[in-house]
């Protein structure tokens, strides 16, 4: 189903097309929106009328996995996944989440440890190799001693 | 408020609103520890009626203090949290109410910045436990010792949230410690206490705020009471502005920078837990006796006193010739207000508004100038004119360019700076900063050669006084041209690669605000949508706008709607803010907060699932349940420009609120009655000890079992208002009240009540005023007038809260004993020094006052006569002494009648002068005396005014 074809289904299903609409976040861009809601029309057979809200869930995991960086449990992204082939997502935004930095940051520290010049401040966050897309990505970084309240 | 640096700010600018904490300290003879008397005057020379607690800044360092070793359990957790309110009531010492207020649930508002740190906290409690594992067995391998792992759960911090058993413990402990210091601590006796635990929705600080707004808006109300609200968030300030009381002053904790923590790992000083090699535990002192104290001093408490502040935002906001008059408390909550752009716990600040970089100076300036064209104020009673605003904003906006490009050029020449600086600290490292050279030049020993005899040394100092002055001209050029030309000398030995191993690598920012089509690329990485896209950009500054209404709303006159919250995680630029004016109407209204664990469910990672029943934990981490979304295992990090990485912004998924019921209302039905309990909204709860006026008057609504909803008669509890109703398993007199700690007593004689309390009600749609009460009475002016004449007069700055503070003198055998401990002089009696030498004897070694006093009166005025009295002035030490204290505490029974105070000092100056004479006379160092002429008083004028 392509994004012609989402508009196409959306006129012939007026009462369809207004649920759906109903369960847009306001936070999401015309971007955003037009991807989850993409994936929602083309799953929306497999669930009952009852697990409305399930569906929902798995497209929003799928929707932070892909624009916000969230993780999710291998078997749930998976799932995800598959649901979701064939959905064009273009320059889709590049995240380093924080478990990744802090590992990053371990890796460093230990094979320095030793090394009599070695300095601990801040870490070389460079993900090396990672970065998929063109400029327009940001790059995170992680975070230490939080205040905690 | 989430911004750190608020307060630190605002002491630099402002610094004569902080006043340091007098602590008197409880005694301990034989091992028993006696209490501090906390009937007396307050040791501050002040008396405050009221002391607000807002209880989640102290339960916070009680249960997992950062400066000590953590508490091995719950109940010494609850034992360190009844142990700093004691310290606290010791020093602000309450005559009229103590309000407990504990942090309920909150407004959905909270929630994101509630769950980022949930989710932040709940990470970091593994990887320092994964750390300390890792590190425990690389020191033992190494053959390190540590001391064995205590036995002691991993205590996570994310149960200080409304619903968790925690706090339902807390909630008991509590109703006891009252109970108990309500019967037994004198100090209490006539104090009514208020506690507000985690079943009452609200957050603590605003539950205050709310008490004390409803309480001025009743007639009863004493427009002088004197409050006292304990908590370090930079909002108390905002709020205790927001209250328009003359009288209001903030207790907090000294904020000491970089204060030493101990290792996490073998609990011993002076490194971190990365560095830990498990070395031996040193002594601690000669003999071991320090071993249990930590090398840090005690947490010290300082008041911030709001009616300076007043005083300080006066000269700031004043401006004439305005086409309105002109009204200073309006004037405060426009300031309030803009406080709130550069940062609140609701919104995030605006990109271009930093408190670092002066931008509420910038905002005062751009609010003076822009006032005159917007015809009034921007803001009444906590409502926002939008119209009023959008020009602020505009003038923020036009400046936006230059903010940006300015704070990459000083972020630039700051890590030039640094990087000369360290530069230059290697050089200097790397050899002595002087050698002398030529035949002065030191030779190493045993390597043949012999020094040789010096020639001609006068030419050779010569040559070198020439090299000398060359190199301190290389030193000058270096330093102006920021160390690239650095002289031929100053380079030698230093090698090239070092600084570029020691330089920290740079973040990499992806919007470059400093580069033309900034805005482009912000909204680009940060919201994923195109620059063009208007829409969007539209909807964010809508949220943005709204949220300012409701944030301002909030601190003036509560929360205005429980459901509302910023969508976003970032926010716009000040430049975007056009048309504003019909953005926002009115909130919805009857919105309902959260039931305790439905809000637990919206802000705990699954990782804290445990705090939960086991079907409510399971929507969390099951791959089927219909939030699973809500739950990331891992997510984001986005530094945003910051330099520091927890400033970033986690970015972790909304809570959907109609799916999150929806998912909860399946698993209701197996919530035990116990949960049930934790899930239902509670009361506030007022106690009272025996002797208190309302006691007998709520020991009669028990005893005739009323029902219905009483009112507390005003003339019984200082005016104070309020609804009683009698509470379900309530605490009586003559009934044990049991303690839910086991190293505590059961209060067997208990004489304190308890019943449920309620703010005084307001019809729907009433609009409290955000005024000065009529009556109230603007304390004394502390800051030096602008006026003020330099001519002959010498201002003394007002460092407590007493203007007619008392000076601290040593008496003479105080300086006898201080000097004979400071190995001066043996003192009078020791070594007596014939007479002619005497007087240089004694000036010689002065006196040692205190280094505060010394600096305040200059020279101090009388010390001299006094310090070379005879010996028969012994006896002053003792009498001016009891003099002292018996004034101090004479002028505190004489609050607000500072006239009289100061007749005392007058009176006593007259004393002073008696005594000298005295002392002159009677003593037998008679010939002394006479050599040196009389003792003048000192001039009054100099030390009172």
């Amino acid at each position: 189903m392509a994004a012609a074809d989402v508009q196409d289904f959306l006129q012939q299903n007026r009462a369809e097309a207004a649920e759906v609409e109903a369960s847009r976040g306001y936070w999401e861009s015309e971007k955003h929106w037009a991807a989850r809601r993409e994936f929602i029309l083309r799953n929306k057979g497999d669930f009952r009328p009852d697990s409305q809200d399930q569906l929902l869930s798995l497209s929003m995991v799928w929707a932070n996995n892909v624009f916000m960086g969230c993780r999710y449990s291998e078997e749930l992204l998976q799932r995800v996944r598959e649901m979701a082939e064939g959905i064009v997502v273009e320059d889709a935004p590049v995240f380093k989440t924080r478990d990744e930095i802090m590992k990053q940051q371990q890796g460093r520290r230990r094979s320095a440890a030793g090394a009599p010049t070695f300095s601990r401040r801040g870490a070389d966050v460079q993900p090396q190799g990672r970065r998929r897309s063109a400029a327009g990505a940001p790059t995170f970084i992680c975070c230490q001693n939080m205040d905690c309240f | 408020m989430g911004v750190p640096a608020f307060f630190r700010w605002l002491s630099r600018k402002y610094p004569s609103i902080v006043v340091h904490c007098v602590e008197e300290k409880g005694k301990e003879y034989n091992g028993v520890r006696i209490p501090v008397d906390t009937t007396r005057p307050n040791p501050n020379e002040v008396e405050f009626d009221n002391l607000y607690l807002d209880m989640n800044g102290i339960i916070h360092p009680c249960t997992h203090p950062e400066d000590k070793p953590a508490p091995k359990n719950e109940d010494e957790m609850m034992v360190a949290i009844f142990e700093y309110i004691d310290r606290l009531f010791n020093i602000v010492r309450p005559r009229r109410v103590l309000y407990m207020a504990i942090d309920g649930v909150a407004p959905r508002a909270k929630m994101n910045q509630q769950r980022s740190r949930r989710f932040r906290a709940s990470k970091e409690g593994v990887e320092l436990t994964e750390e300390k594992n890792r590190m425990r067995e690389e020191v033992i391998q190494r053959g390190g010792y540590l001391p064995p792992e205590e036995v002691k759960e991993r205590f996570d911090s994310n149960c200080i949230t409304p619903g968790t058993e925690f706090m339902d413990n807390l909630a008991q402990c509590l109703r006891y410690y009252v109970a108990d210091r309500l019967s037994n601590d004198p100090g209490w006796k006539n104090v009514t206490v208020l506690l507000s635990d985690a079943s009452v929705p609200g957050e603590g600080e605003h539950k205050i705020m709310d008490y004390i707004r409803r309480q001025r808006a009743q007639p009863n109300h004493d427009p002088n009471t004197h409050h006292c609200l304990c908590g370090a968030d930079a909002d108390l300030i905002m709020l205790g502005l927001a209250t328009h009381e003359p009288n209001f002053t903030i207790i907090r904790e000294e904020f000491k920078p970089n204060k030493p923590r101990p290792c996490a790992l073998c609990g011993q000083m002076g490194h971190e837990l990365k560095e830990c090699t498990g070395a031996a535990r040193e002594k601690q002192g000669e003999h071991d006796e320090f071993a249990n104290t930590m090398p840090v001093s005690e947490q010290e408490f300082i008041f911030i006193r709001l009616c300076v502040l007043r005083e300080y935002l006066t000269r700031e906001l004043t401006m004439s010739s305005l086409p309105f008059p002109f009204d200073f408390e309006r004037s405060v909550d426009d300031w309030v207000f803009m406080c709130f752009f550069v940062g609140n716990d609701f919104l995030p600040h605006l990109p271009s508004l930093e408190i670092r970089e002066g931008a509420i100076d910038r905002l005062v300036g751009i609010y003076k100038d822009v006032v005159h064209k917007t015809g009034g104020y921007l803001t009444q009673n906590g409502f926002v004119n939008l119209e009023r605003v959008e020009l602020i904003m505009q003038a923020v906006g036009v400046a936006e360019d230059n903010i940006f490009r300015k704070r990459k050029d000083d972020d630039e020449s700051f890590k030039r700076r640094m990087k000369d600086k360290k530069k230059r600290m290697k050089a200097e490292q790397q050899r002595p900063s002087f050698l002398s050279s030529g035949q002065f030049a030191p030779q190493a020993l045993g390597r043949g050669g012999r020094p040789e005899p010096v020639h001609n040394a006068r030419h050779q100092a010569f040559n070198m006084r020439v090299q000398n002055m060359d190199a301190a001209q290389s030193l000058k050029a270096m330093m102006k041209n920021g160390g690239n030309s650095a002289g031929p000398s100053a380079d030698r030995g230093m090698k090239r690669k070092a600084e570029d191993s020691d330089s920290e690598p740079e973040p990499e920012d992806n919007v470059r605000l400093w580069e033309d089509g900034w805005k482009q690329r912000y909204y680009k990485t940060k919201f994923d949508v195109d620059a063009t896209d208007d829409e969007f950009k539209k909807k964010v500054v809508k949220s943005y706008v709204e949220g300012l209404c409701w944030v301002l709303r909030y601190y003036y006159q509560g929360c205005a709607s429980w459901k509302w919250y910023f969508p976003f995680h970032y926010a716009p630029f000040a430049s975007d803010f056009k048309d504003i004016k019909d953005m926002f109407t009115e909130f919805e209204t009857d919105t309902k907060p959260f039931k305790p664990l439905e809000q637990l469910m919206g802000v705990f990672p699954a990782a804290s699932g445990n705090f939960l029943p086991q079907t409510w934990r399971n929507l969390m981490s099951n791959p089927e349940s219909s939030i699973i979304d809500f739950y990331p295992d891992d997510f984001a990090i986005d530094l945003n420009g910051k330099k520091y990485a927890w400033q970033g912004v986690a970015l972790l998924p909304f809570v959907d609120e109609r799916r999150l019921r929806a998912a909860l209302a399946d698993v209701y039905p197996e919530l035990t009655q116990e949960e049930m309990k934790r899930n239902s909204l509670g009361s506030d709860v007022l106690f009272l000890g025996k002797s208190h006026p309302l006691f007998d008057f709520i020991h009669e609504l028990y005893r005739t079992e009323t029902t219905e909803v009483t009112d507390i008669p005003p003339e019984l509890c200082h005016g104070i208002l309020g609804k009683l109703n009698l509470d379900q398993n309530p605490i009586l007199p003559e009934k044990t009240v049991q303690s839910p700690i086991p190293a505590l007593r059961d209060v067997a004689q208990n004489s304190s009540i308890g019943v449920r309390f309620r703010d005084p009600e307001f019809p729907a749609g009433h609009v409290f005023k955000a005024v000065m009460l009529p009556g109230a009475k603007i304390p004394a002016n502390t800051l030096k007038p602008e006026d003020f004449q330099q001519s002959g007069r010498q201002w003394r700055p007002q460092l407590g809260f007493n203007p007619n503070r008392q000076q601290a003198h040593l008496g003479q055998s105080g300086q006898r004993a201080l000097n004979h401990s400071l190995g001066r002089g043996g003192g009078q009696y020791s070594n007596a020094p014939p007479p002619g030498n005497y007087q240089n004897y004694n000036r010689g070694q002065q006196h040692y006052p205190s280094p505060r006093q010394s600096s305040l009166l200059g020279e101090p005025p009388y010390q001299q006569p006094y310090q070379r009295q005879s010996y028969g002035g012994g006896a002053h030490g003792w009498g001016r002494a009891n003099q002292n204290q018996h004034n101090a505490y004479q002028q505190n029974s004489n609050r607000g009648h500072s006239q009289g105070g100061y007749q005392q000092q007058q009176q006593q100056q007259q004393q002073y002068g008696q005594y000298n004479q005295r002392g002159g006379g009677g003593g037998g160092g008679q010939g002394y005396n006479t050599g040196r002429g009389g003792y003048p008083a000192p001039p009054p004028s100099r030390r009172y005014n």
